[in-house]
């Protein structure tokens, strides 16, 4: 049942996924991206509808298992039915794709993506035994908010007390009501619960990383961006730390990767788009963050599909993010307005205080040091990777595709968005600044890491063009040099 | 700049390797516990007996020997924080105004006054250094 629980939202993921994937004949193409999309993807309507089955039926108890399993069957079977016809409709073309010739190159950097692979994967399951309920943040807030929805049955809003504070009841419930909903499934709690939805969520950003560069650009840069992210040991330790930041990082980077792709799989349909509202609402629904992400998808959308595209492209993928977005954001909404308690960034500090402090350039000094300082040395590498990075843009140069611009240029104002909201969130901090960066910056470098380190490899040069390695017919290729499918590696 | 690209590459490639390698020496010196034998684990194991009695839902108070003036920043609370931990669903206030309270302390011989002070009177002590009063009726 424990197996059960876990995969199944997996399944449905991924079979959501596949109906809207650009037309494609078999199953193959493009399996470790839609797989990798469908951990997020199936975990989220699975935290989703367990939240729903709370709210609409909360007398149900374990009436909500046999109702969940009897829709999920009932959803497998259309689901299977919908992706049949449409295989048969639209039978697509068949990929003509070979794999690659495997460069020098290429060899060692798969053989070191595969060690840093195997040793985080261990190093996590050590972590895990280590921690087994979380660290600090994981057992008194989500991990406890997850006990408080699996033991409370019909009393489960007493979650939200205010009583109780200090664990932040206003924060949303992805990760809690995936991690109940398990417990409900398998009628106790156990530990390895949270920490396998953890593992999933760190290894699938790994993957989608790896997968989409792959895709988007070469194997070669989908190989160093994964090797990179393994080699931030503290992305590994917040994954393990059962911390909500590492899924709110996969999200983010699901809907970015998910724009990308809409440029260059589909051209008539948005369907991407339409999934990429999803992953969006499913970052609000993880935490705030993703609520100030999705006002910078909007601006930045804005910002580039108008002048770039005409107006009614732009509003059909508007209607599109819209549609996969409306649900979520609706339960978010519901959830903020009717259960939770008011943010405490609000509610211990009135609007005065807050521009008073907007209005303070020493506290931007501060700031501004502390983020200068830490973002240099934050991911506990053995020397400092941003700066590392910096050096290999200028040795490797910069290489654009032409094809990945508008979406590169839509992703870099949502980070810089992104970004400078955290910036002034630290500003307008009612706590204790010094104390506030301290516990916290590692955490916001966790969630856009991975997002950074997919525009690095889009802007970067790919090793094998910036050393001359490959024959001239390849250098122009819209794909990169041995950009393909990466389940052909 | 072919020269330059390999070099970059492979300092590249060897940071990212050796932080990672780092980090799994540094698990792998781990002892691993048996599931059930951590730390928050053997904590809660403290509570099995009070749970028992207390109500399955509501507010209960909460005492201690450690002063926390605020538990937000209070090292010390996380003891506190443990017992909510422990005790969901039932919510657990830093505060003895409440008609049950649950007494949480770390040290053999407990100072009757901790409780006295606070119109408390012991309904039982579980041995482990977890009490449970009632408030007196005044």
């Amino acid at each position: 049942m424990l197996w059960l629980s876990l995969f199944s939202p997996l399944f449905i993921g991924f079979l959501f996924i596949s109906i809207l994937w650009p037309r494609h004949k078999t199953v193959s193409p493009h399996l470790l991206i839609k797989s990798c999309l469908a951990v997020g993807v199936g975990l989220g309507i699975s935290s989703y509808s367990f939240f729903l089955g709370l709210v609409v039926f909360p007398r149900s108890g374990n009436g909500f298992v046999d109702a969940e399993t009897t829709s999920l069957l009932a959803l497998t079977v259309v689901l299977l039915c919908l992706y049949a016809i449409r295989i048969r409709k639209h039978p697509g073309p068949r990929s003509t794709s070979k794999p690659a010739p495997k460069s020098g190159i290429l060899c060692i950097l798969s053989a070191s993506f595969h060690i840093a692979l195997a040793a985080s994967l261990m190093a996590f399951i050590f972590l895990s035994l280590d921690s087994p309920h979380g660290e600090w943040d994981a057992w008194a807030i989500w991990n406890m908010r997850a006990r408080f929805l699996f033991r409370s049955g019909v009393q489960w809003t007493h979650t939200f007390s205010n009583l109780v504070a200090w664990s932040h009841p206003d924060y949303p419930l992805l990760i809690p009501a995936v991690v109940a909903r398990c417990w409900a499934y398998i009628g106790h709690e156990t530990v390895v619960v949270p920490a396998v939805v953890s593992m999933f969520f760190t290894f699938a950003t790994v993957g989608l990383l790896f997968s989409s560069l792959s895709i988007l650009r070469s194997r070669s840069q989908g190989f160093l961006a994964g090797l990179v992210l393994l080699g931030t040991p503290l992305f590994i330790r917040q994954g393990a730390s059962q911390q909500a930041d590492v899924p709110l990082g996969f999200f983010f980077l699901a809907t970015i990767v998910l724009f990308f792709l809409q440029d260059r799989l589909s051209k008539n349909d948005y369907s991407l788009v339409y999934l990429a509202g999803m992953t969006a609402g499913f970052s609000a629904w993880t935490k705030h963050e993703g609520l100030l992400f999705l006002a910078c998808i909007m601006v930045s959308r804005l910002a580039i599909m108008v002048p770039v595209r005409d107006r009614k492209v732009f509003l059909r993928q508007v209607f599109s993010f819209t549609a996969g977005l409306a649900p979520i954001l609706a339960t978010v909404i519901y959830f903020k307005t009717q259960l939770a308690s008011p943010n405490e960034f609000i509610s211990l500090q009135g609007l005065q205080v807050a521009l008073d402090r907007l209005t303070d350039g020493a506290r931007y000094l501060q700031v501004g040091k502390a983020w200068a300082g830490e973002w240099i040395y934050l991911g506990n590498w053995i020397f400092s990777l941003p700066l590392l990075l910096v050096f290999y843009l200028l040795a490797m140069g910069i290489n654009i595709d032409e094809k990945n611009k508008p979406a590169l240029a839509s992703s870099l104002i949502i980070l810089s968005l992104l970004l400078a909201g955290y910036f002034l969130v630290y500003v307008t901090s009612p706590y204790d600044l010094r104390w506030t960066v301290a516990t916290s910056l590692n955490r916001l470098l966790v969630q856009v890491w991975p997002s950074l380190l997919l525009i690095f490899f889009l802007v970067v040069n790919p090793p094998e063009q910036a050393m001359n390695l490959l024959p001239s017919s390849d250098k122009h290729s819209t794909h990169g040099p041995t950009g393909q499918d990466p389940d052909t590696a | 700049m072919k020269y330059m690209g390999k070099a970059a590459l492979l300092v590249l490639l060897l940071v990212a390797l050796l932080s990672n390698l780092r980090l799994f020496r540094q698990t792998a010196n781990f002892i691993p516990k048996p599931l059930g034998r951590d730390e928050i684990t053997l904590y809660e194991k403290r509570f099995e007996e009070l749970k028992k009695i207390l109500p399955s839902h509501g507010v209960v108070g909460y005492i201690s020997n450690k002063q926390a003036e605020d538990i937000r920043f209070d090292a010390g609370a996380a003891e506190y924080y443990l017992t909510q931990y422990a005790l969901t669903p039932l919510v657990v206030v830093y505060s003895p105004n409440y008609p049950l309270v649950v007494g949480n302390f770390r040290q053999a011989v407990i100072d009757p006054k901790i409780y006295t002070s606070r119109d408390l009177v012991p309904l039982k002590d579980f041995g482990n250094g977890v009490m449970l009063f009632r408030r007196a009726r005044r």
